[in-house]
Order: C-alpha cells, then structure tokens, then sequence
C-alpha cells in the first residue's frame, strides 16, 4: 500500500468533507432490525474471532478497506473510541475487504490502531451484510441484533455520539 | 390541477441554480458540485494516470487498467446534508437513472456492467472486489449524515465534454438536475484553462 501524494490530497479532502459535516453527527437507526449474520475470520494479527464470541457487548461492525479515503480518515477518532470505551460492554470489529494480512500490516504503520482488524479477503462476509460502498457500519446489539448503519465516516469519539453508543451498550433496552 | 402541475414542474425541472463549478484546491482538477440544503453531490476530475495508478496499486496489470483509464472517470460524493434535527429526509438515487448526454443519450457504466467486463477478461476476484467497492454504488439510500465517496466512470474519451442529469428520490419525491459541461480530465492537469472556462 502506498500513500503517495495523491492519497494524502484525497484524504485531506475527506477530513475536509468531514470537518463540514461534523455538526451533522448521527446514528440512523434501521426501519427494519434484522440478525447479524454470524461470522468467524481471522485477524491481521493471527487470531480468530467469530461473531458469536461478542454476545452480550454492542458490536460496532465496520467495513473498510486501506484505499479508501473516508476509512482511513475515521480509524484514528475510532481508535480514541475504542479507548474510552475500555471496561466497557462495547467492542469494535473492523472487517477489511479484499486486502491481504501485509497490507494491513503495513497500514496499521501508518494508522495505528489496537481493535480487532479482520480479513474478509474473498468478499463474502460483507456479502452477508447489506453494504453498497465503504466505509458502512453496523451497531450490533448485545442480544445480536443489527439495530443502526452508518454509511460514511463519522468522528466516533464524538461525546453525544459515544452517549448514544453506551446507552445501546445497555441490554433490554 | 393547475397547481398540481407546476407543483410537478418544479421537482422534475432542472435546479441549476445549486450546481457550483471550480477548481478543487487539493487536487488542481476541475469539480462539479450540487448543493440545496439536503443532497450535496461533487464530482471531481481524475487523470487518467491517477485511475491507472490507483487500479495498478490494486493488482490489476497495465493492460487492464488501461480500459478504465482511457476512459474518463469521476470521484463522486453523494451525500445527504439535511439536519436530523429540524429537517431530516432520506435520500435515495440510481445510477441507471442518470442520463449522459453526448452524441445522443448513454448511460454510465456501473459496477453490473464492469462486473461483465471484468469476468469476460478473467480478472481475478480480489481485483473485481476492489474495483467493485472503488465505484460509487448503483443504488444508494441515505439518511441524515450519510455519504459514500467512489469513482463514475463513463464512456468517454479524456477531454470529452458532455451534461450529466442527475436524477434523486427525496422523501419520495423525484428530483432532477443537469450538470452542463463537465469535462472528461486529460492527464496533464490544466487548471489555468479551467479557471477561464
């Protein structure tokens, strides 16, 4: 993966798209919940994870991939979320697709990040979910159900936004 | 009736006042942007080489980028800026909707029809997976906040110049606007000649 002068415009053009509509934060509740589709895949790092294994926290379920300006422009307010929400019943699953185990390596150099960074390399765990373009996230209840999308980046670290994502973190809501 | 006709005419009628032209300040290309409150929709130049350069980074080989490349390709935002709080709507469009006007009528290529392309060319399926989520979704639904960011491409050489109408759902209702003149971007950036067009 390179990051030539080219990426570097793009996603300064993206912090700028961004930084206009950040008083536009939201989490757009879906008309329809469904079940999320299981899944297990492996991490950049090595380790399996399924799905399952979260039962009981709110996963916050992103597709992403390295080459696209609007996912690398909210992995580091997603790494300052993941931070605060430390001890908490919250876990952040981000579901690379396409990409191989050393490209991701290799962005995390550039984007340090310490959640979960799962390979989807073949396409068909963003296969199983209703996702049209990247970056989109899922909020996952804690009893397994896909209640929000979110489609595009947003600054997770946001206050009201962290609000809303505890409140769901809460089970029998 | 009467009413109920200008009432028509007004959401299906061009909104040309919102549509903005410059040149982008982080890229030096020409963009193209739409604007009225709820949808805001830009369309920037891509060089040629910057469209090579980007499939080459993907896996694809000089010949298979040069399809797309000698083309002409778009980064497009597509987002909904309408306020959640005091006026909240969703939006929704489709690309088979959109009409390219140049020589008569064309539709853009979407991901279907590249899908096509690449399998007749026996592209592997990481590079169809990445140049499937690179290209701006066919059909799209947004609700307040929400935007995606991808390439249109269409069948034009570089420097081709044609109107793009541009056709979106807004709460149910039909809403259209033609863009005039966007400019296919050739690869050798010209942003003096843009600023006096």
């Amino acid at each position: 993966m390179k990051f030539g002068r080219l990426g570097v415009l793009m996603l300064c053009s993206a912090a700028l798209f961004n930084a206009n509509a950040a008083d536009n934060q939201t989490l757009p509740a879906l008309d329809k919940p469904f079940m999320a589709p299981e899944f297990t895949t492996m991490s950049e790092s090595g380790k399996s994870h399924s799905l399952s294994d979260y039962r009981g926290k709110l996963v916050i379920l992103n597709f992403w991939a390295s080459w696209c300006p609007p996912c690398r422009y909210e992995m580091p307010s997603m790494e300052r979320l993941w931070q605060q929400v430390q001890g908490k019943p919250v876990v952040i699953l981000a579901v690379n697709v396409g990409e191989d185990a050393d490209t991701i390596f290799e962005f995390t150099g550039h984007y340090p990040v310490s959640f979960p960074l799962l390979l989807d390399q073949d396409g068909s765990i963003i296969d199983s979910y209703p996702v049209r373009g990247l970056p989109t996230t899922f909020i996952i209840s804690p009893e397994g159900r896909v209640t929000h999308r979110i489609i595009g980046s947003r600054e997770w670290d946001e206050a009201q936004l962290i609000g809303q994502l505890l409140e769901l973190a809460t089970p029998s809501r | 009736m009467r009413w109920t006709m200008v009432v028509m005419f007004l959401l299906l009628t061009g909104c040309n006042q919102h549509v903005s032209h410059g040149i982008d300040e982080e890229t030096g290309l020409a963009y193209w942007q739409v604007e009225d409150g709820k949808i805001s929709l830009r369309l920037v130049q891509r060089t040629p080489l910057q469209t090579q350069s980007f499939f080459l980074g993907r896996g694809f080989t000089r010949q298979q980028t040069e399809t797309i490349a000698h083309g002409c390709v778009f980064q497009t935002i597509f987002k909904n800026i309408s306020n959640e709080s005091s006026s909240p709507v969703v939006l929704s469009y489709d690309l088979d909707q959109w009409v390219v006007h140049h020589d008569g009528k064309q539709p853009l290529k979407t991901r279907e029809a590249w899908q096509q392309h690449w399998q007749e060319q026996g592209v592997a399926k990481a590079q169809q997976l990445a140049f499937n989520w690179a290209l701006l979704p066919t059909r799209q639904e947004y609700r307040p906040g929400d935007y995606n960011w991808g390439m249109t491409a269409y069948d034009l050489a570089p420097g081709g110049e044609f109107d793009l109408t541009v056709r979106w759902q807004e709460a149910g209702q039909t809403r259209e606007v033609i863009i005039h003149d966007l400019r296919c971007s050739t690869d050798i950036a010209q942003p003096n000649q843009e600023e006096e067009s």
